[in-house]
């Protein structure tokens, strides 16, 4: 197991994200996706003193945030993919190269390719029956075929590599060994004038190969998700060190 | 440094006809084809080299190249190229770095020898590394023919000699020769005096005395010679003998490695040039195995047509020696500013960088193989482009947008102790930030200077909460620079919790993060 440091995260999913295997964290944005791959990172070169490496599709990886979070960016190797493909080609380049333990795909749609609320009003103006529905990303490659999927996490296992994807929505199908879902994050404000202290994270753990919690006839059907397996309503918090500055909030995680 | 108690031992690479080699290792496919290379295009032109197809259609040295086309009218010509003979003297002196430090490449010839190509090695104590001076000359020919040179090799206890012994085996292609200490009269004494490259005047006198053998000429007495020829003829007298004073053989400083080529037609197109760019870039790593080294930053020089001058620079995430990889990234540089006449030569040059290595450590974590990293490394800028690949950097500066990155050589991993595990380090969490890159443009009603309400195309909906503003500016002495912003983290009804920013110099509202 690989924990991620975050000892509500850890609990719910069983110790850590499997060794070898793929893994799949999916939310929308302000969900705290980016927290708990930081958190992992973190733990992976700060901590265990291990290389790793980020696959940026979305080219949100903000190495300050990161730094703070504890990650030693010394130990990160940072691939800015522009297109799907080329993200998912290096990860499989980066799985070949052996001895990297930890790879994150953060294959998140990129934020700045959304179009803006007033050009959809614009396109709703000019006769369109419908909302005009935003591309996920600009090319043609919004799928991706399953082999791809079956490919990387075959080469998880023989290259002893944990992958981490990051996604909007469900990516990897029945090929993830874990899917953690982050809910809607819940800020806290306090003081006056009001400083951003906390970000709370609620996840629930949709599936878990070999988990003592799912059923194994339907671990190997791999027809759908298991659902809300689990509802851990453990709370811990990590408290900040003095050392932040007065903007720095707190990280709160709530999981269930 | 020979060993205590006998005399130095030089070995002499040379190759005969260096012009021709030097083009076929340019273009390996012309190897079964009567080739010749000429001192010029014009049909007064003199053959300098040429191949044995050509040898064996009656072509011979020196003939005009009208006399060699009516002879050979299936003849290929090529004029000789500096570029190409200049890589081929280089990669002979790569070869003989690769197995001596103390390496000199023989002066340029004329005459009847300035075809040939040679350079001297030091090959004392050999014998202890390579079980015996053959086997040493073996491998030194070996290499040599690998690079495409294919070349004769003597052992002697002089240059001069060992020169006059390379020179006798010329016609026999790959042949070896080691002339044990104290036996080199005996070998000397037959060979015809052709072969120490008298000047013209001191050969013709020579003749008319009837002095055709070494062994003649070393019957005759000295100071009668030197009276009636010159101090010239003790000098080749001595030359003859083996008995010349030679200063030791230097260690020379190895710098760039160029490999250049003049097209036969201009090429304006890219596909082509790949074509050409592969062998050049083949022969560059080639002669970076030799030296023990990967590749670095490599500069494409192209000379047009009408006399321009282009010179690319392909930067590596880290040193290699794929051709793949490296071709394919001075494509991507070619493909994203293409010349702008066609090419009529190309030359590659590069440094040699030394390629990473690891030691291994019991208590510590293991990486990948140094090599194999870097090998993924350039495989990845190839796939990403340019400056997409590497450590992510903090830069030292107040602006929020501001980020680098640097090659990926991340340190020697340090043993994982109690102390590095601190549960504080891992506590220590400040709000994690997902950058929007570039930043997305908002609409933001403010009321009493606090934003109310936000419309992007991430977030819409009122202002929940908001903190702020945090105000950052800097650069304020450049126009060009300079930045000035406020900051806002803010608690939309939609539940996203974003940093909004509004820009002062250019006026304009932004979504530039979203803490995630």
């Amino acid at each position: 197991m690989r924990a991620c440091g975050l000892p509500a995260i850890d609990e719910l999913i069983g110790g850590g994200f499997p060794v070898d295997r793929l893994s799949e964290v999916t939310g929308p944005v302000s969900s705290g996706r980016t927290s708990v791959a930081l958190s992992l990172l973190a733990r992976t070169t700060g901590a265990d003193g291990e290389l790793a490496a980020v696959v940026d599709l979305a080219d949100a990886f903000d190495p300050a945030s990161a730094e703070a979070a504890g990650v030693d960016l010394d130990r990160v190797l940072w691939v800015r993919a522009g297109r799907l493909r080329e993200a998912l080609r290096a990860v499989e380049r980066l799985l070949e190269t052996r001895g990297l333990p930890l790879v994150v795909l953060d294959a998140s749609e990129p934020l700045h390719s959304r179009s803006h609320p007033s050009r959809q009003a614009h396109a709703r103006g000019h006769g369109a029956t419908r909302p005009r529905r935003v591309p996920p990303r600009a090319s043609n490659e919004t799928t991706v075929p399953a082999s791809v999927w079956i490919r990387l996490a075959r080469s998880t296992t023989t290259t002893h590599t944990t992958l981490v994807v990051l996604s909007d929505r469900r990516l990897t199908g029945p090929q993830a060994e874990l899917v953690l879902e982050m809910r809607s994050a819940r800020p806290r404000f306090t003081g006056t004038p009001p400083l951003l202290e906390e970000i709370g994270l609620r996840a629930v753990l949709r599936r878990r190969r070999g988990s003592p919690m799912s059923d194994p006839m339907s671990e190997m059907s791999e027809v759908s998700d298991v659902s809300e397996m689990s509802e851990v309503s453990a709370m811990s918090e990590v408290s900040a060190t003095s050392e932040e500055s007065n903007r720095a909030p707190r990280l709160r995680i709530e999981s269930g | 440094m020979h060993p205590l108690g006998s005399g130095p031992r030089i070995a002499c690479l040379l190759v005969p006809d260096l012009p021709l080699q030097a083009e076929l290792r340019a273009h390996p496919e012309w190897r079964s084809e009567a080739l010749v290379v000429a001192s010029g295009a014009d049909a007064r032109a003199e053959v300098v080299a040429l191949s044995a197809e050509a040898r064996a259609a009656g072509v011979h040295r020196g003939t005009t190249l009208a006399q060699a086309r009516a002879v050979c009218p299936a003849l290929r010509v090529r004029v000789a190229s500096p570029a190409l003979e200049q890589a081929a003297r280089e990669t002979l002196r790569d070869v003989a770095l690769s197995l001596s430090p103390r390496v000199a490449l023989g002066p340029r010839s004329a005459g009847l020898f300035a075809a040939e190509g040679c350079v001297f090695l030091d090959a004392s104590g050999v014998d202890s590394l390579f079980r015996s001076e053959t086997g040493f000359a073996s491998v030194l020919a070996e290499r040599a023919r690998k690079q495409g040179l294919a070349g004769v090799v003597a052992l002697a206890s002089s240059r001069s000699v060992a020169l006059l012994v390379a020179r006798g085996l010329a016609g026999e292609p790959g042949a070896i020769r080691v002339l044990a200490p104290g036996r080199e009269r005996d070998f000397l004494e037959p060979l015809p005096l052709d072969l120490l490259d008298p000047d013209d005047r001191l050969a013709q006198s020579l003749t008319r005395l009837g002095v055709k053998t070494v062994r003649d000429l070393t019957r005759l007495p000295r100071r009668a010679l030197a009276q009636r020829l010159g101090a010239e003829i003790l000098e080749l007298i001595d030359r003859a003998t083996g008995r010349t004073v030679e200063p030791p053989l230097p260690e020379p400083r190895v710098g760039r490695i160029e490999e250049g080529v003049d097209l036969e037609a201009p090429i304006d197109r890219l596909e082509p040039l790949g074509f050409v760019l592969r062998g050049l870039i083949s022969r560059v790593t080639e002669r970076l195995a030799l030296r023990a080294l990967s590749c670095g930053p490599l500069e494409i020089g192209l000379c047009t047509e009408g006399g321009g001058r282009d010179v690319r620079r392909v930067g590596l995430a880290a040193p290699t020696r794929d051709v793949r990889v490296l071709l394919r990234l001075t494509l991507l540089a070619l493909q994203e500013h293409p010349p702008e006449a066609p090419v009529e030569s190309i030359s590659v040059q590069t440094e040699g960088v030394a390629a990473r290595t690891s030691q291994l450590d019991l208590f510590a974590p293991p990486g990948p193989d140094p090599s194999a990293l870097d090998r993924t490394l350039s495989e990845l800028e190839a796939l990403c482009g340019e400056g997409r690949v590497g450590a992510p950097e903090v830069l030292d500066t107040h602006h929020p947008a501001a980020f680098s990155q640097k090659p990926f050589a991340p340190s020697p991993s340090a043993p994982v102790t109690e102390t590095t595990r601190s549960p504080s380090l891992l506590s220590a969490r400040a709000p994690v930030l997902r950058a929007i890159r570039p930043p997305l443009h908002a609409e933001v009603r403010v009321d009493r200077g606090l934003p109310t309400a936000v419309r992007s195309a991430i977030t819409r909906g009122d202002v929940v909460v908001a903190s702020g503003p945090w105000r950052t500016t800097g650069h304020w002495w450049s126009p060009d620079e300079r930045f000035a912003f406020d900051h806002f983290d803010v608690q939309v009804s939609d539940g996203c919790v974003v940093r909004l920013c509004f820009d002062w110099v250019n006026r304009l509202w932004q979504v530039d993060g979203v803490y995630d």
